[in-house]
This record gives structure tokens, sequence and C-alpha cells, in this order.
């Protein structure tokens, strides 16, 4: 009761020196905790940034891989002709899709979409190209 | 009634904020070190990322603009084209400078020799180093490795920084030839 008396009293210094004291604590976990996210957030941001390289590089090699088949043939660049869609890429975390719309006969448009995640967070590099029937 | 006398700090009280004190300390310095470890990773991703992309962005774009390969296997640590304009350029992993341990991409042009990958903290895999896969008869070619920060050798797996790189590019004048 002599404590706690003394807690509460504010002519008697001692109480406020623990006060002070658990007060400036709880200030200082809040900035180590701040600075903590701070950190964890930029670690998690370089993370990301190499994933997303990495994924537009996987979308060019679907660019790729449907110039190659209106190479090879014209009537065959279709929907998913060249990779299964949406399937993991073997080794990797990243899913690609090739969408083809035919825009006239003779021109076609090629959507590549690389889908990942991170931290149960979706991430997604579209590349789009036009073919044409040359 | 006696006035009483301002009184010093007692013991009770000066331990607990010591206590507070090595606490708050401590929790500083694990904060402190995590954070300059966390700098040092982003600075070496980043190292190993820039070289890695301009890296790859030379070899994509000599492998598009060749007429032909030399010889054409799948995974193939050696590449050897014939460019447009006569001359041909092979492109390989080396040890530059020799004995130094830090292996990088190499195209030689005739003897016109352009080192990709241009940091001397940037190392090629030796498990994943760079491998061509020519194994289509339209002029595909993937392309793969993985480059790693010389500083990462001896650092924990989470430290490291290390980055995996892998296309596929279609000869453009394939065709014409």
């Amino acid at each position: 009761m002599k404590v706690l008396r003394q807690i509460v009293s504010h002519n008697q210094s001692s109480g406020q020196v623990i006060l002070e004291l658990l007060i400036s604590f709880a200030v200082l976990i809040l900035v180590a905790m701040a600075l903590m996210s701070a950190v964890n957030g930029s670690l998690v941001g370089t993370s990301v940034a190499r994933t997303k390289s990495q994924s537009v590089y996987y979308a060019q090699e679907g660019i790729e891989l449907a110039r190659e088949q209106r190479n090879t043939s014209w009537s065959g660049l279709v929907t998913n002709c060249c990779s299964s869609n949406g399937a993991l890429i073997p080794g990797t975390p990243y899913r690609r899709s090739i969408t083809v719309t035919s825009m006239s006969p003779d021109t076609k448009d090629v959507t590549v979409n690389v889908t990942w995640t991170v931290e149960a967070k979706n991430y997604q590099t579209a590349l789009k190209t036009v073919l044409t029937n040359w | 009634m006696k006035k009483q006398l301002p009184r010093g700090f007692t013991l009770v009280e000066m331990i607990i904020s010591v206590a507070l004190l090595a606490v708050i300390g401590l929790l500083m310095n694990m904060i402190l070190l995590n954070s300059m470890r966390a700098i040092l990773k982003a600075q070496s991703v980043k190292e190993v990322k820039q070289t890695g992309d301009f890296a790859m962005s030379v070899i994509t774009q000599r492998l598009r603009n060749a007429v032909s390969v030399a010889s054409c296997t799948a995974a193939m640590n050696t590449i050897t084209l014939m460019n447009p304009d006569g001359t041909t350029t092979t492109i390989s992993v080396v040890e530059d400078p020799p004995g130094s341990g830090v292996r990088k991409i190499r195209a030689d042009t005739g003897g016109a020799i352009q080192i990709l990958t241009t940091s001397n903290n940037v190392t090629v895999n030796t498990t994943n180093t760079l491998v061509f896969n020519c194994t289509s008869t339209t002029g595909r070619i993937g392309i793969t490795y993985v480059l790693d920060h010389v500083r990462s050798a001896n650092l924990p797996f989470e430290q490291r920084a290390s980055i995996s790189y892998a296309t596929t590019v279609v000869l453009r004048n394939w065709y014409m030839w």
C-alpha cells in the first residue's frame, strides 16, 4: 500500500522515477519494433525485387516460345501453344500462361502472364507482343 | 513537524533502472547488428543483380543476332556463334583474374575479349554454371546460370546473395540462311 501511495502521489519523487522509467521503456520498445519492421520490410523488398527480375526473364522466354511457334507453324500459334497454362515452371515458384488472341488473319496478340507468391502475397509480370504471319 | 529532506534514489530503484538499461542496450545492439547485416545483404544482392542483368542482356542480344551456332547440343558450357558480319563469338566461363577463384562469363570475338560479368565480387556458381541448351532445330537456345557474391561463400544460408538466371531466345536470323 505504501508503494502504491508513493506511485500515485505526485509530490514524492520516487513514484515519478518508476513511472518515467516505465514510460521511457515503452517508448523505446515502440521505436525498436518500428526499426525491426523497417529492416524486415527492406529484406522482403529485396527478395521480391529479385523474383521480379527473374519473372521478367521467364515472361520473355514465353514470348520467345510463341515466336518460335510462329516461325514453325502460324496456325499452331494458339492459346497455351507453347507451355501448359498456369502450370509451375519446373524448379521455380513461377506459373506461366500464354494467351493468343487473333486480331486479323495475319496478326496475333500474344500475352504472357507470370504469377508467383512471396510471403502470401501474389505478384504478376505481364508481357505483350504482336506477332505477324510473314 | 519536521520537514522531509529530499532523498536520493533507493538501491532497489537503482538496480531496476540498471537492469532496464541493460535490457534496452542489448535490444538496441541486436537491432543495430541485424540492420547492418540486412544492409550488407541488400548491397550484395544489388551487385549480383546488376552484374547478372547486364550479362544476360548482352548474351541474349548476341544470340538473337547470331546467324547460326557452331554446334547445337543440349547442356553446353560454351557456345560459338556465327555473327552476321562473318566473325565468330565464343561465350564461356573463365577464371578472371587467373587464380582469384572468381569465375566470369566471357565473350571472345576473334581475340577481342569482353568480360560480361564485370564485377570482381560476383562469381559464376560452379555447380549451376553457365549452360546453353540448344535442343531444337528452330534456333531456340535456353540460357541458365547462377551468380553468387564472393562474400556469400562463408555466410549462413539466409545471408547469401545468389541469383539464378534462366531464359530462352530464338535466333532471329536463323531462317535467313
